[in-house]
């Protein structure tokens, strides 16, 4: 495959719009998949909005252990950290970290819907729960939000950063408190599972009346314990439903709030920035504020045209083939800071009037709070 | 029936012989990539070889052809199938594996109960794909040998890939009696299997990688399963000695009216030896902490990884190839010019 001939038409610089927008906010949720330096990020934010004197949380769930020491979160314990901030803070500004622990925040939600002692601890014990608690698809995406939630409802701070579990896709961030619901509330089951209706073997007879035969056909592909144990978990979580779900869609309505902003991270490979433009779309159906997007570890494009060998050769000390390795190592990043150039260029066209930033790839990895200061600029909070 | 060509030890990537492996790493370390080189390297030492792809993920068999995969193997090439898991159908052939009566299993996996049930009992989906791997790995053809030496498993990353390994065993110790039970223990069994199974890990030469697929590593040797290799992609193979960055740098420091474009020519020097320089403290650091065969893939400069690069990977898996990626990394004689051509040639070794 060859590079667009064309040069990129235009190169939307809109760094200094995010610090405008993001002092709107309450609540930045920064989103991205996995590897694309999405952690880094939402700390430099978090980082820069602190120094600017506003009083900062951020929320994640799995940094670089380095990156976690240098903000004073060595500890997987669910609880807020102060970090020292360096010398030149505003006055008034603080920054927390909080490394989330989603079984920690899961048993909390039971606990707060729980009527009673007993009611929770039936519900802890029970082996289902144990299980579902940490494999359910969008549990770990359920629990950033609940936790996220309740510190905002705490009125600490100016802003709340969450750096979202890295899912697959940004979806299923916005579908886990339905998924919660959907979850919890999975009536039909429950109501066939039932102990009173019999779940004998009733054999083929009657497929489609009742719920009787399926669940005997269904004992007969996972065995009686299999759905005595579903049963007796969705039994005891029967009574914390109601509480639950009043407070899933309390939850789920801080999406909607004008203060609340969503924030995309992405690599340039096609299928982060396609994955990014379909967020977006996603979000505009919704109604959600969408922030912009930051396309993280861009290869800079070389200022006016390539060098030639004989450039290079008339410097001191370069011979022949040193300055051809020059020029083949000049074209090769060329060739991906073009490839990148254009996919800046097709986000900024499909996502109407949100940012598009671009932060150049540096030598070195982030993960360090000198590292958050250098990425910075780019972000030009 | 062609007649079964033999497979050829002296040509196995990784030294490893075929077998059903599961290619995981962390989110973006080239999964995908690694899993469609790894096949098709496979398949040219002669092994008869099934790409598996899970619903919800990437399709790492669309980096080698535009065919469509469906539940059925779909033939690439010559001894190249694809195909890919879908829970529905996953689920509906289990249901009438254990119900026998096609019509009754079908009815079943339409009711919206069942779906209610494979979303909300443990593991269940899991233990689907496990089970579907199992009977693609016995199955034999018509003489009765194994149909497939090698099948590789695009997998989940890092926390949900090592979620799908355990599950079987999981659930074989939640249930202890009943069909599940026995299906659990079986499917357990065959992911514990080292003559049958194993993991490769995929890393790339940075830090959390790197961090991430030690610790998958251990986690993995501590639920029984078998490491069989590592791979690490993305490997920039240095164009330049200490001595030449050096000395771009002072050029760089000397002159205040340095042509931008120059300046940038010098500055990429920078860049790429200063990345190999951390390239290198991160694969010494992997290597040490990982006692098993490892492969190097070179980094690919390119817009987008076409077909041809994936052949060039591929090539660059064969023991030939990693030779010669060692010894440039363990710095060849013949210094940066060679590793220049490692990234000039897309074509890979010969």
């Amino acid at each position: 495959m060859s590079p667009s001939p064309k040069r990129p038409r235009r190169r939307r610089v809109d760094a200094h719009k995010l610090g405008d927008r993001l002092r709107e906010l309450d609540v930045l949720l920064v989103c991205g998949s996995g590897g694309v330096g999405k952690t880094s990020i939402a700390a430099t934010i978090a980082l820069d909005e602190a120094m600017r004197g506003r009083r900062v949380c951020v929320l994640t769930i799995d940094p670089a252990k380095r990156l976690a020491q240098a903000m004073g979160l060595d500890r997987l314990d669910d609880r807020e950290r102060k970090v020292k901030l360096p010398a030149g803070a505003a006055d008034g500004g603080s920054l927390h970290g909080l490394m989330l622990d989603p079984k920690t925040a899961f048993d909390r939600l039971v606990a707060e819907a729980s009527a009673t002692d007993e009611e929770r601890e039936r519900i802890l014990a029970n082996r289902v729960y144990q299980q579902v608690s940490q494999s359910t698809a969008g549990m770990q995406e359920y629990m950033a939000l609940e936790r996220l939630y309740e510190l905002d409802r705490g009125g600490k701070y100016d802003l709340i950063v969450v750096d979202t579990p890295p899912a697959s896709h940004a979806r299923e961030l916005l579908e886990s408190p339905h998924r919660m619901l959907r979850f919890l509330n999975g009536r039909s089951l429950r109501w066939f599972l039932k102990p009173g209706a019999k779940m004998g073997k009733f054999g083929l007879k009657a497929l489609g009346g009742s719920g009787g035969p399926v669940v005997g056909i269904l004992e007969r592909i996972t065995g009686a314990q299999m759905l005595r144990d579903t049963t007796e978990f969705f039994e005891s979580v029967e009574g914390i439903i109601g509480q639950a779900s009043d407070r899933i869609k309390v939850v789920e309505r801080m999406f909607a709030s004008p203060k609340t902003g969503f924030l995309a991270v992405t690599s340039p490979e096609r299928e982060s920035v396609e994955q990014a433009v379909a967020f977006w779309e996603l979000l505009e159906e919704r109604h959600y504020r969408f922030v912009g997007t930051v396309v993280n570890r861009i290869e800079p494009l070389a200022p006016g045209s390539l060098t030639s060998q004989a450039e290079l050769e008339a410097l001191d000390g370069i011979d022949t083939s040193f300055a051809t390795r020059i020029v083949a190592a000049q074209v090769d990043h060329a060739e991906l800071a073009r490839r990148d150039g254009s996919r800046l260029d097709e986000l900024a066209d499909a996502t109407g009037d949100a940012l598009t930033i671009s932060v150049p790839r540096l030598p070195r990895i982030v993960n360090d709070l000198d590292g958050l200061r250098e990425l910075a600029p780019f972000l030009a909070t | 029936m062609p007649a079964r060509p033999r497979i050829d030890d002296a040509a196995l990537p990784l030294g490893l012989q075929p077998r059903t492996v599961f290619v995981t790493g962390k989110g973006g370390v080239g999964k995908s990539t690694v899993s469609a080189a790894l096949a098709l390297a496979w398949r040219d030492a002669g092994a008869r070889t099934l790409l598996v792809e899970i619903e919800g993920q990437a399709s790492s068999a669309a980096m080698l052809s535009n065919k469509k995969i469906g539940y059925n193997a779909t033939p690439l090439g010559e001894q190249l199938c694809a195909l890919r898991i879908t829970l529905n159908d996953a689920l509906k052939e289990y249901a009438r594996l254990r119900l026998k009566v096609k019509l009754v299993a079908d009815r079943l996996v339409s009711n919206p109960i069942m779906d209610q049930f494979a979303q909300a009992a443990p593991g269940f989906r899991e233990l689907l794909v496990l089970g579907k791997l199992w009977a693609l790995a016995s199955e034999t053809d018509d003489r009765g040998r194994p149909k497939w030496d090698a099948i590789i498993v695009d997998s989940p990353a890092t926390g949900h890939g090592l979620g799908l390994l355990g599950m079987a065993g999981v659930i074989a110790r939640m249930f202890p009696v009943g069909p599940i039970h026995t299906q659990a223990k079986a499917v357990d069994a065959f992911v514990r299997d080292p003559a049958r199974v194993g993991v490769v890990l995929v890393s790339l030469p940075e830090e959390l990688p790197v961090t991430e697929t030690l610790e998958l590593h251990d986690e993995l040797r501590a639920r029984g399963i078998d490491v069989v290799a590592s791979v690490l992609n993305g490997l920039l193979v240095d164009r330049f000695s200490d001595a030449e960055a050096a000395h771009a740098d002072e050029l760089i420091q000397s002159s205040d009216d340095l042509d931008p474009a120059l300046r940038h020519a010098l500055e990429t020097v920078l860049w790429e030896h200063m990345r190999c320089t951390d390239q290198a403290t991160e694969r010494a650091r992997l290597e040490a902490g990982l006692d098993l065969p490892s492969a190097v893939l070179p980094y690919m400069f390119a817009p987008q990884l076409t077909r041809e690069h994936i052949a060039s990977l591929a090539r660059w898996f064969m023991p030939a190839g990693q030779e010669r990626l060692h010894a440039q990394l363990a710095g060849a004689d013949d210094g940066p010019a060679a590793a220049a051509a490692v990234h000039a040639g897309e074509a890979g070794p010969a």
